[in-house]
């Protein structure tokens, strides 16, 4: 159910340009604030803009950014992680010193903080997140890798003299990848609501261009009268949102069935 | 325990060193010159002179790095240029909003997390379990902004039981016009909440005192409340802890929502203005709040349960 | 920051009301009915009542009391209203008229160089103490100092000292004639202040201020509000009518008109015109339009070799189909320009100096004889928080790619714009989200945009200059001769007109809203509120 919700929406955002009714800035002054209809499924902005295809247009940038800001920390972090977790000693010492500081930033404060530097715009945004998650990963993954390095099978690599780098990436980079992807999905959630969020405020994607939080933004002007510039591509996020709770929910009761 | 407790305040403080490096680094990372993109391109020489010295920008960069930690230790957070004023009485005026917020959100996501949870770990993947995932999923993909605004539009406007936004002081005024900002922070917490709280009730339920007190005919409710909910609820506040980094955050966006004068909107009028000493003090305090915090409930648990402090040792 | 901060609007101050009209569900947006009379709610036939307090929802913050230092524009200049006054002001009632404030009647010497005040009588500031002529003469030198009055020093072109001639009478000497000096005197930088506590208390004093306004200061809260409580000194007897007037700082568009809805606030500034139909829906609340010089100014940069092409700039004025604008973005509360500035007093009727009207077949033919005929690219940068701003700027990309005109759009922070245009880092822009003039008479924007070059403006940033133009604001600016006056601005508004250095979209009202139980909001020329005449009704 929820890897339904997630590959619809997703197949929607990245096939846009052929779904979508109209061009996402194709302006139609006799059409203003007109509510959802056969023509308009999510009717149309201020500006004759149709909502809906500003919505998938928008979609497509959101789930490209989320996705880079979510996948290209992972394996860093994963990386940094598990070689700190197994070495220990002085060098799991920094690592942990390290994550605790970025993790210590509210996440949204450094983002900004970030975009403060670089101007806002999507590069501040794309800058700021990993800045952060990568640190998250790494924390999971050393902890994941503390727990694993007393297992049976990791002492027995271990004494068999296998080189440190094969133990710990041929034998425990494997088994602690899968609760890093599960908690990537909620991650992913976590990133595309900063990401609207940002945009909202102001500071992520800057109009024209489309994004759903910037789509919603520019909707709050006419919340009373046109509820729909709002409502609607905040009800995608949501529903985004919950497929990907419920695959991530899907993904770890297999996890507990499979590792009782 | 002596041991341990200079161990955990080392390692904050260690932590604290960083951020105030990181922080120190924001002004001088910005591409090209601050100054110039502070002031623009038309101030004059005495502006732009007195606006270096504000910034600390005269100095060698190891001594800027020294003097910021030393001003920062004497309390001296330096001057935002555009508000004409200290940092410290900038962030001062604005405080008191941020941080209620923060107290009444925590008080929301408890107040409906704890009941949630409690009622989902009775009969774990039973329908009431069920039900609560989903609304708990349900809540967590909301966008705050997106949910602020759609309270605001039903309990402001509809039903006009409280204000829109704007921020009034005083206990009746703290309450009425935080109420619907505390609620859109709280349910986002509340789902974390339940989730740990759920999982950390069943693993006690499981246990065998637990069962005992059952056997011994003890009612469910009973059993839940004495015994089981204490022994979950320190995991709980840890978790809190961990997750005031995340509840700052998130008053970042709800402050902007309900137009609170608070140290979110303050940090996003700084970040439009570009005031560098205040967006590098604001983080910085973000920051130490986490830290702080995090120890804070490290040290409770260690005092109130001797297990973490020789599991550690 | 710089010293154009503008500042509300002039003109005929024509209060008008934007009566309900009651139409919805059409595609095409309801237009607003501007009628001119000053229909005011029937709660509000009797005759005014003190008591109660109000709660105005702002569009701009209040940062700071001191009115030579209002760097943040209206959020600053309105509380200031509040708090001081001026030796003369702009008729509170609106039209462009100079009435007595602290100064009851005044003479002006036949060169034009003296212009001698009498003091009102019995006037004390809100702390009891009485003003004197020493307050009058030190307030004025600090306006006519450029180096404390830096916002706005071209206001106080000319001044060179203030004599005490005695108890009750000043004297002001100017270093050549300038014809707009009491509109100039009129405004914030020029407000009276007592000499005593701001030498003692320095910059603290704005903190706590003092002054002859209607109100005095009661509260200030940082980013969320400011109040005011009554002067009971004020020199109007009898006002102000309100016990309180509290300013809610709502920057947000949207967060202005639910206070509104919902009752917290009972007066907000800037109504988006999309949303005056919404206010109209709602019996309990009015929406008031005031005629003030506010327009829609487009900013072209000459350095941009297409932009310095007199054939393509008149293309771009045929191209804007400003009735379509009008009617879809501004829901007709618009007026089409006939002025490349903001409509100003002694602007000539359109009968005279003649809009561009919209007209494609020519704006091609201009392109095509253009050195441009294929057309180029080019940016537009808008400020954000505006929605009519990104209307307008997706509307012209479409009209313009027509003339082969390809726009790109850039949104940027309202402040980024206004500092891009002061560096002349833009091809086209619309540097101020407000636009407006800081005097009623063209003196100050003839100035800025054709005057000296020596001033350094660079023709307000457009990088554009006419000599010819340039000789005659000159002689404009120095005349006193009223009638030679009135002959010459026709001239140069024509000359400016045919030569097009800029755009003006649109000139534009202030659109407020109040519950209907607020009475007496009346507006002055510059579009500023007199709340010392509101009253509530019962």
């Amino acid at each position: 159910m929820g890897g339904a919700i997630v590959v619809v929406i997703v197949v929607a955002g990245f096939a846009a340009p052929l779904i979508a009714p109209y061009r996402p800035d194709a302006i139609d002054f006799a059409r203003l604030l007109s509510p959802p209809s056969g023509a308009h499924l999510f009717g149309t902005d201020d500006s004759g803009r149709d909502v809906f295809s500003r919505t998938l247009y928008g979609l497509r940038v959101d789930l490209v950014v989320v996705l880079l800001v979510t996948y290209i920390p992972l394996p860093i972090g994963v990386v940094v992680g598990a070689v700190a977790g197994h070495v220990g000693g002085v060098v799991d010492a920094v690592v942990s010193r390290l994550t605790d500081i970025m993790i210590s930033f509210p996440f949204i404060v450094l983002v900004i903080a970030t975009v403060a530097i670089v101007g806002p715009g999507l590069t501040g945004v794309a800058i700021g997140i990993p800045l952060v998650s990568w640190a998250l990963y790494a924390r999971l993954a050393r902890s994941q890798m503390l727990l694993l390095r007393e297992q049976q099978f990791m002492l027995a690599a271990t004494t068999l003299g296998f080189r440190r780098s094969r133990v710990i990436f041929r034998h425990g980079v494997p088994n602690l990848l899968r609760t890093c992807l599960v908690y990537s999905t909620v991650d992913i959630v976590l990133n595309l609501l900063v990401l609207a969020g940002l945009s909202y405020l102001g500071l992520g994607q800057q109009p024209p261009g489309a994004e759903l939080g910037t789509i919603i933004a520019g909707g709050e002007s006419n919340l009373l009268d046109a509820w729909w510039i709002a409502t609607l591509p905040g009800l995608v996020l949501v529903l985004f949102g919950i497929g990907m709770g419920l695959l991530g929910d899907g993904l770890s009761d297999d996890e507990t069935r499979s590792n009782p | 325990m002596i041991g341990y407790l200079v161990r955990r305040v080392g390692t904050s403080l260690l932590v604290l060193l960083g951020l105030v490096l990181a922080t120190f680094l924001i002004v001088r990372l910005v591409p090209g010159d601050p100054v110039q993109a502070l002031l623009g391109a038309r101030a004059t020489p005495q502006a732009v002179a007195q606006a270096r010295q504000a910034l600390g920008l005269e100095e060698p960069v190891l001594q800027q790095l020294w003097s910021y930690f030393v001003h920062l230790l004497t309390g001296d957070l330096g001057t935002s240029i555009p508000l004409q004023e200290p940092v410290s009485s900038a962030i001062g005026s604005r405080l008191a909003p941020s941080v209620l917020l923060i107290v009444y959100g925590l008080v929301v996501a408890l107040v409906v997390g704890v009941p949630l949870a409690v009622v989902a770990a009775l009969r774990p993947r039973g329908v009431v379990d069920h039900l609560v995932r989903f609304t708990t999923t349900f809540a967590f993909a909301m966008p705050t902004f997106w949910l602020g605004l759609m309270l605001a539009l039903l309990f402001g406007l509809r039903l006009g039981w409280f204000p829109v936004s704007g921020y009034e002081s005083g206990f009746g005024g703290v309450l009425r016009s935080l109420t619907l900002p505390a609620i859109t922070l709280g349910l986002s917490l509340a789902v974390v909440v339940v989730r740990t709280l759920r999982t950390s009730l069943i693993d006690v339920m499981r246990t065998e005192y637990v069962e005992a007190a059952r056997s011994r005919g003890m009612s469910t409710t009973r059993v839940v409340v004495r015994h089981a909910l204490r022994n979950a609820v320190m995991p709980t506040i840890t978790l809190l802890s961990v997750d005031i980094g995340f509840l700052i955050g998130g008053t970042v966006v709800i402050e902007s929502v309900f137009r609170l004068p608070g140290l979110g909107t303050l940090l996003l009028s700084s970040v439009q203005r570009r005031d560098y000493p205040l967006i590098q003090a604001i983080t910085l305090l973000a920051g130490a709040a986490v830290v702080v915090v995090g120890l804070c409930a490290d040290l409770l648990q260690a005092v109130l349960d001797p297990r973490v402090r020789l599991g550690r040792s | 920051m710089s010293r154009f901060i503008t500042r509300v609007a002039v003109g005929a101050a024509v209060l008008a009301t934007v009566s309900a009209c009651g139409s919805s569900g059409s595609s095409t947006p309801p237009k607003a009915d501007l009628s001119t009379s000053s229909a005011t709610s029937a709660a509000c036939a009797g005759q005014p009542v003190r008591g109660g307090s109000v709660v105005y929802a702002r569009q701009n913050e209040t940062q700071g009391l001191n009115p030579l230092n209002a760097a943040n524009g209206n959020g600053d200049i309105f509380a200031d209203e509040l708090l001081y006054s001026p030796l003369v002001r702009s008729d509170p009632q609106g039209g462009d008229t100079i009435v007595p404030a602290l100064a009851t009647s005044w003479e002006v010497s036949s060169d034009g160089l003296t212009y001698t005040f009498h003091l009102r009588d019995g006037v004390t500031f809100s702390n009891g103490q009485a003003l004197t002529a020493e307050d009058v003469k030190f307030s004025l030198d600090r306006f006519g100092n450029p180096k404390i009055n830096t916002l706005l020093s071209n206001v106080a072109e000319g001044y060179k000292s203030t004599e005490v001639v005695n108890a009750s009478t000043v004297a002001v000497h100017l270093t050549h004639p300038v014809a707009a000096f009491l509109y100039n005197l009129s405004i914030f930088p020029a407000f009276i202040v007592p000499k005593n506590l701001v030498e003692q208390q320095g910059e603290a004093f704005w903190k706590h201020p003092v002054g002859t306004g209607p109100f005095k200061l009661k509260e200030f809260q940082a980013g969320s509000h400011i109040t005011f409580e009554r002067n009971t000194h004020y020199w109007e007897s009898g006002k102000p009518y309100l016990d309180s007037v509290r300013f809610d700082f709502a920057t947000d568009s949207s967060a202005r008109l639910l206070e509104l809805r919902n009752g917290q606030a009972q007066l907000a500034d800037g109504v988006l015109f999309s949303q005056i139909s919404s206010v109209q829906k709602d019996s309990k609340l009015q929406v008031q339009a005031a005629k003030v010089p506010l327009f829609v100014g487009l900013w072209l940069n000459h350095q941009r070799a297409p932009l310095a092409d007199l054939k393509v700039r008149q293309a771009m004025q045929y191209a804007l189909n400003r009735k379509l604008i009008d009617s879809s973005i501004f829901r007709g509360v618009g007026t089409i320009p006939n002025s490349v500035l903001m409509a100003l007093e002694g602007d000539a009727p359109s009968s005279t100096v003649k809009p561009y009207s919209y007209d494609l077949a020519k704006a091609k033919k201009l392109m095509a004889e253009s050195g441009y005929p294929k057309g180029f690219s080019t940016t537009l940068q808008y400020p954000a928080g505006y929605d009519y701003y990104r209307q307008l700027a997706l509307l012209m990309q479409s009209e313009y790619a027509k003339l082969g005109i390809k726009l790109k759009l850039v949104e940027q922070p309202a402040a980024t714009v206004t500092s891009n245009w002061s560096k002349s880092d833009y091809d086209l822009t619309f540097p101020f989200a407000q636009f407006t003039s800081d005097v009623v008479v063209p003196d100050e924007y003839a100035q800025f945009l054709a005057g000296d070059p020596s001033l350094g403006l660079q023709g307000f940033f457009s990088n554009w200059s006419d000599p010819s133009i340039t000789a005659m604001v000159d002689s404009f600016v120095t005349s006193t001769d009223t009638a030679a006056r009135e002959q010459l601005w026709p001239k140069i508004q024509q000359a400016l007109m045919d030569q097009t250095p800029v755009i003006n979209v649109m000139d534009l009202p202030f659109v407020n809203a109040h519950a209907t139980n607020v009475c007496g909001t009346s507006v002055n020329a510059l579009g500023v509120d007199h709340l010392e005449n509101t009253w509530l009704a019962r």
